[in-house]
């Protein structure tokens, strides 16, 4: 036991003082911001001053949609951001004018108000290609409020009676789970953190994955498992290893809940959400807490037993980096699942060993699965660690100096049997 | 001391080691010659239980190789590799830790090395920066840190320049006198013939010649190096 705790203490250190780690701790935080940050900032832009022309086909409502426009589209200061002008068409200049208007810069947005704009209420819009997607949203939204206030005018209705009728019920939801109480629904709760364990643990299983691999495979390239097979077991240095990588797996999620405490206290305001420490930190966060460590040491299993398979790194990475895949999968098929959590997929997947980790994070946080299952899987998992381990100690001993020759499946089935 | 009975292992059907039984005594610096290819290394490998003979029995002070206590036996193998990024004196302690050494034990012993084969202001430096035949004295090292009773060296010469053979040979010579049992592999015959009472001289997995180093030399003009070339050319015919 005591070289066992060696080699873990020996990989722990190594693993921390390793660029890679500090990479892949802090890069689903990188990758998350590049992902969203840029969404953020291409849908958040002010809207700019523009000349926006309109093309009334005989409504008579020229006046009154620009009104509309410069009180809708306005600065803080309630000032009117387009400069609007009035054309008139006829069928034989229309689409010209309209063209004309677009490509010589004269407007850099053209509305047109469809004949018989009350029955029919149809407009078109046109425009150059520095108007954004959300710019168009925005008029787009605007007109459809003026073609309704106008028409529950035209009812002889009040703006006061429309915003009556549109406003939307408060609904509150509550969910009665195992034990019988109605609990209010809170989807940070129910659907954002397990979400964000699932990334956690996906981001750091794939980017530790080339750390876990290279290791391995320089003590197979360097010949340095020779002097050490000499003082130790095989099964010794696999549970060593599994165990300070594994360790590895247990900072890395105590730096994230770090980072999630900080931001369930600061965050909420800064994105104007909903969100307190005591929304992030349920029991909950105990089971995800140990699934992801006990996912971590799974796949920190299978990547040692199989590094020891290859003589170089690059072999090694495109071969096991396929087991990432599995890693990923969970991650594809979030939106289905969070959709129609109680789908047999979800079922099927926690019992496929490489996805299980994830889904029991899934599991525990949108369908609320009972304390006995729970338990049971977490003993589930432990088994196929065990069992890992014990296989790779086994192909560990016989590749040990087997350099050159790729083994075979066959092979490999052998060795575990033997 | 050691004590080989029958070893014999094939690789893919073909025979590495073939029927080969040695009895080396207490305090004896043995050479173990043969050509490339001659089954040394699945030899050495066996006696470090890193291997399983097919057939026949390896014990060490009476006890079979695979329960003996391999944290006495130094082991310095002939393909060298150690952790590159790490320094030298935490690759040293914890190899010391793995063959079960005591932390401050393993401290001392490593200070005593390093100044020994005068490496002592490279020991905080990173292994990758250390030239071959200094990387290869931190290996030497790593296999006497335990500070063993037996020692296997697989070619503990090459790389090294002729001021730090000196040193290593005068280190083995101290271990002999300190009765521990040396097995010392190389191609170098002058080496066995300076440091090795008796040796062996094994070819396809056979041993070809076994006996006192003195009396084998004798009996080829004085010479290992011709009774190397005389025994291996005589079996290739």
């Amino acid at each position: 036991m005591n070289k066992t705790l060696t080699i873990a203490q020996w990989e722990l250190r190594r693993g921390l003082k390793s660029k890679a780690f500090i990479v892949s701790v802090f890069m689903p935080f990188i990758v998350l911001l590049i992902s969203v940050v840029p969404s953020i900032l291409a849908f958040s832009g002010d809207i700019e001053a523009k000349d926006i022309g309109i093309v009334d086909q005989g409504n008579g409502i020229y006046e009154e949609v620009a009104q509309h426009l410069n009180k809708q589209i306005a600065t803080d200061e309630g000032e009117g951001i387009y400069s609007i002008q009035e054309y008139q068409t006829t069928s034989d200049n229309h689409d010209t004018l309209i063209q004309t208007l677009i490509k010589d810069n004269i407007a850099s947005i053209v509305i047109v108000i469809q004949p018989d704009f009350m029955h029919k209420a149809e407009i078109n819009i046109y425009h150059n290609d520095d108007v954004g997607l959300e710019e168009i949203s925005e008029l787009k939204s605007t007109m459809r409020q003026y073609s309704m206030e106008k028409r529950i005018v035209a009812l002889g209705l009040t703006k006061e009676d429309m915003d009556y009728v549109l406003e939307r019920p408060d609904v509150t939801v509550y969910e009665i789970g195992q034990s019988g109480d109605a609990v209010k629904s809170n989807l940070i709760v129910r659907y954002g953190v397990p979400g964000v364990f699932l990334w956690l643990l996906v981001m750091g299983i794939v980017m530790s994955s080339s750390m876990l691999i290279s290791g391995v495979i320089e003590e197979r390239s360097n010949r340095i498992l020779e002097i050490m097979m000499s003082s130790i077991k095989p099964n010794q240095l696999m549970m060593g290893k599994i165990l300070g990588i594994g360790m590895l797996g247990v900072i890395q999620i105590t730096i994230y809940l770090v980072i999630i405490l900080i931001f369930s206290l600061y965050g909420g305001a800064m994105l104007n959400i909903d969100l307190s420490p005591a929304d992030v930190f349920t029991p909950n966060i105990l089971w995800y807490f140990l699934y992801f460590i006990m996912g971590y040491f799974m796949y920190a299993a299978l990547y040692v037993s199989l590094g020891s398979l290859f003589d170089n790194e690059r072999e090694a990475q495109q071969s096991v980096g396929y087991l990432s895949l599995f890693a990923v999968l969970p991650i594809m098929l979030i939106q289905p699942i969070m959709m129609n959590p109680g789908t047999p997929l979800t079922g099927i997947l926690s019992f496929i060993p490489l996805t299980t980790p994830f889904m029991m994070i899934l599991k525990i946080g949108m369908l609320s699965a009972p304390l006995w299952e729970i338990l049971l899987m977490m003993l589930y998992l432990v088994v196929w660690i065990a069992a890992i381990s014990w296989a790779g100690s086994k192909i560990f001993r016989t590749t040990l100096l087997m350099y050159g020759k790729r083994a075979t499946l066959k092979e490999i089935i052998q060795w575990i049997r033997a | 001391m050691l004590k080989i009975d029958n070893i014999s292992k094939a690789f893919t059907g073909i025979k590495a080691v073939d029927n080969i039984s040695l009895d080396i005594p207490v305090g004896e610096v043995f050479g173990f010659l043969g050509p490339n290819g001659a089954g040394k290394t699945t030899t050495l490998r066996m006696i470090m239980d890193i291997i399983q003979p097919d057939s026949g029995t390896i014990t060490i002070d009476g006890k079979p190789s695979t329960s003996c206590d391999h944290t006495r036996i130094g082991y310095l193998p002939e393909e060298r590799g150690i952790y590159q990024k790490a320094k030298v004196r935490d690759v040293v302690e914890y190899f010391g830790k793995l063959k079960s050494v005591h932390v401050s034990e393993v401290k001392e012993r490593a200070n005593y090395w390093f100044s020994r084969l005068k490496i002592q202001d490279l020991a905080d430096k990173k292994v990758a920066e250390l030239s071959k035949g200094n990387q290869q004295k931190v290996q030497f090292i790593i296999a006497v840190i335990n500070d063993p009773v037996l020692m296997i060296l697989d070619e503990p010469f090459t790389g090294l320049d002729p001021v730090n053979q000196k040193i290593l040979q005068d280190i083995i010579k101290d271990f002999k006198a300190q009765d521990r049992t040396i097995i010392l592999s190389t191609h170098q015959m002058a080496k066995v013939e300076e440091n090795c009472d008796s040796m062996c001289l094994i070819h396809k997995g056979k041993i070809i010649t076994l006996g006192k180093t003195k009396d084998i030399m004798e009996k080829h003009g004085g010479s290992l190096d011709k009774a190397f070339i005389e025994l291996v050319g005589d079996t290739d015919e």
